[in-house]
């Protein structure tokens, strides 16, 4: 770190599970975090507080963009993880729902028929652009929205017995 | 005193307007109703309203009304539309762009490459299908991965990668329809050989109504995810490297050119494959992109003045013995999407923004405090600009540019990209299209720890049981015993040598 709290090249001051043991006030606006991570080790993050601005070794933000919770709670990192399609559809037990208003344009599958597990079931629009949506488990498809048709957010596009 | 009707929004009208008052030209531009309040809209000595930016009728309506002389189309929208240029060529308007007849040729993918195999160009192996059974028996006889594209495919729709011929056949299907839906009309569909971890170079041209085409040297923009462009260089690492590749996608860009009769600026991207430095032609773009400004900074040509002149039917003014490199820039793109959920679009309003304000950083923007961000269009918020006199220079230049950013109210991925450019693969210029999508995973843990580590000193700082730590804050600025640090710097403001000095 430099003078200026900024971060020098190469050095990596995000430790894991890191927590603050000391803030110092160095000057107007400028503090001292002293972070001490499981194994005991200490580094210092020079920061400046510039109004509702904060100046990081990490870069700027905004106060706002810190003090709201979900910013870095697990539950959204989790959101991203998962299956491709995740975004855009729901999978609870055997049904699958859309998230985002969707226009079905393709049914491989008929009521009745045995799915596998990750196998194609319909083909979804939204953005222009076309998803394939798998099933979620392997089963019987119990129920499942008719090409042409336009489900609306939160509706369900397949049911699968599984 | 020309008039020019900007058929675009956002940044790059911006930037079209400030080029065409730089002439002593007058800048029109045009606005939907739900974005009559954007900051494009202002940029124009007036504006007119537009049903939609991609209503045809609608824009030539505006462009007659507005008695305009010339239509730039910016990027986007109706840029590469040839039945657009041709409406606004018969409605007697000049047109900033090249000729609807360059247009389709180099346009329409499949086009492209029967011109470039014409021209001698090196294109990827790859064959026309009309069904399902015809793409297996054309992934069987390319071998390996195979990638399935519309010829009218673009910004990731319309294209699939298939790794057994098996799942050729069933993609064919989607991406048939996808051609469909997405742009209307009947799209060809055809199978192309996959090169793995390839790089993609592009080659800047300008060129003018009588036949006189230079290029601009070659631009880099490996650094994707899924397609999307995320950050461009000029020149390219690997050309600086690899001198020989430079000499053959600028030769075979201008050969492509000069056969197309092409005019105006344009762009003929090229894939590399980094194993063997086999350079392969994939598509044209006719029209100004978005990554024009990493070339403008090395060349020191404002591309966009030019296109401006081009279409007033000037020569163009510059030999291709002019054209030099200069230095290097680097460009990153902020874009309001949520890496924490799969990069979907964000809205929201956008509370405190902050761009970086330095002689060597150029930032390209259409965005201000109280601004609703529409998911109705493009969610890049900002491209910044880095330029330094080496690659190093450059880089240490952007990353301090994208540290003293701030941009809050929309989820973006600054953080991502201020983690990328720290990045051992990105400083040693060595990555490919796929090297992003690859560690994506690794690199918003690492963001998510900064994250983390950032909120947990907010907290301390800012939190009310904290109060004893704080000196006294408002909207822009820090007090402490009379004296101001304010916060449209980026840099500490006073300096922290102040103390043991007397101010006044």
């Amino acid at each position: 770190m430099d003078g200026h709290g900024r971060q020098q090249h190469g050095e990596d001051t995000t430790s894991r599970n890191a927590r603050i043991i000391e803030v110092r006030h160095e000057d107007a606006g400028v503090y001292i975090i002293v972070f001490e991570s499981e194994d005991g080790s200490r580094s210092n993050v020079r920061v400046r507080v510039e109004g509702d601005i904060i100046s990081t070794p990490f870069g700027s933000y905004h106060v706002s963009e810190l003090l709201s919770a979900s910013k870095t709670s697990k539950k959204r990192r989790m959101a991203g993880k998962g299956s491709s399609i995740g975004w855009l559809v729901d999978f609870e037990g055997g049904v699958a729902r859309t998230k985002l208003p969707v226009k079905v344009v393709e049914v491989y599958k008929k009521p009745g028929e045995n799915v596998e597990e990750g196998e194609v079931v319909l083909v979804v629009e939204t953005m222009k652009m076309l998803n394939e949506v798998p099933s979620p488990c392997s089963g019987v498809l119990v129920e499942v929205s008719k090409s042409g048709a336009g489900v609306p957010q939160g509706g369900i596009l397949f049911r699968v017995e599984c | 005193m020309k008039r020019v009707l900007i058929a675009a929004r956002g940044e790059i009208a911006i930037r079209v307007a400030r080029a065409t008052r730089e002439l002593g030209w007058i800048p029109i531009t045009i606005y939907a109703d739900d974005d009559q309040f954007s900051p494009h809209v202002k940029a124009g000595l007036m504006s007119v309203r537009v049903s939609s930016y991609t209503d045809i009728d609608s824009i030539i309506d505006a462009a007659l009304r507005a008695d305009a002389d010339i239509v730039h189309p910016g990027y986007g929208f109706l840029s590469e539309n040839p039945d657009f240029a041709t409406r606004v060529l018969e409605s007697g308007i000049g047109w900033a762009g090249p000729s609807p007849k360059a247009m389709k040729l180099l346009g329409d993918k499949q086009s492209a490459k029967h011109l470039a195999v014409k021209a001698g160009v090196r294109t990827l192996p790859w064959c026309e299908v009309k069904s399902g059974e015809e793409a297996l028996r054309c992934a069987e006889k390319l071998g390996g991965r195979v990638i399935i594209k519309a010829s009218n495919a673009g910004g990731g729709r319309g294209l699939r990668v298939a790794e057994s011929p098996k799942e050729a056949a069933r993609l064919y299907s989607i991406v048939a329809r996808e051609a469909s839906v997405g742009f209307g009309g009947k799209a060809i569909v055809y199978l192309e050989k996959l090169i793995d971890h390839p790089r993609h170079i592009e080659v800047q041209i300008l060129g003018d109504n009588y036949g006189h085409i230079v290029h601009l040297f070659e631009r880099e923009c490996s650094v994707q995810r899924r397609r999307q462009k995320i950050i461009e260089e000029a020149p390219s690492p690997y050309a600086e490297k690899y001198k020989d590749v430079r000499q053959v996608v600028l030769e075979s860009a201008l050969r492509l050119a000069e056969e197309a009769e092409y005019s105006n600026a344009g762009t003929i991207e090229f894939i590399v494959d980094p194993k063997t430095g086999e350079a392969f032609f994939i598509e044209a773009n006719t029209r100004l992109q978005v990554e024009h400004g990493v070339t403008e900074l090395v060349t020191g040509i404002d591309i966009v003045k030019r296109q401006l002149l081009i279409a007033d039917d000037k020569r163009l003014d510059i030999n291709q013995e002019d054209v030099r490199l200069h230095g290097w820039a680097i460009e990153a793109r902020v874009y309001a999407e949520d890496p924490w959920n799969n990069f979907i679009a964000s809205t929201g309003v956008l509370k405190r923004v902050r761009f970086p304000e330095s002689l060597w950083v150029r930032v390209d923007h259409a965005v201000e405090e109280g601004m609703r961000i529409n998911e109705r269009y493009d969610t890049m918020i900002a491209k910044i600009i880095a330029y330094g006199w080496t690659r190093s220079e450059a880089l240490e230049r952007l990353r301090k540019a994208l540290a003293e950013t701030v941009l809050s109210g929309v989820e973006t991925n600054l953080d991502l990209l201020r983690v990328i450019v720290e990045e051992e693969w990105f400083q040693k210029g060595e990555y490919n299209t796929l090297t992003l999508e690859e560690n994506l995973e690794k690199l918003l843990e690492k963001v998510d720890e900064r994250r983390r580590m950032a909120s947990l000193m907010a907290r301390k700082l800012y939190s009310n049981g904290a109060r004893r730590f704080m000196v006294k804050t408002v909207g822009n600025g820090t007090s402490l015993l009379g004296r101001v640090a304010v916060n449209t710097h980026g840099w500490p403001w006073p300096p922290t040598t102040w103390r043991g000095h007397h101010f006044a």
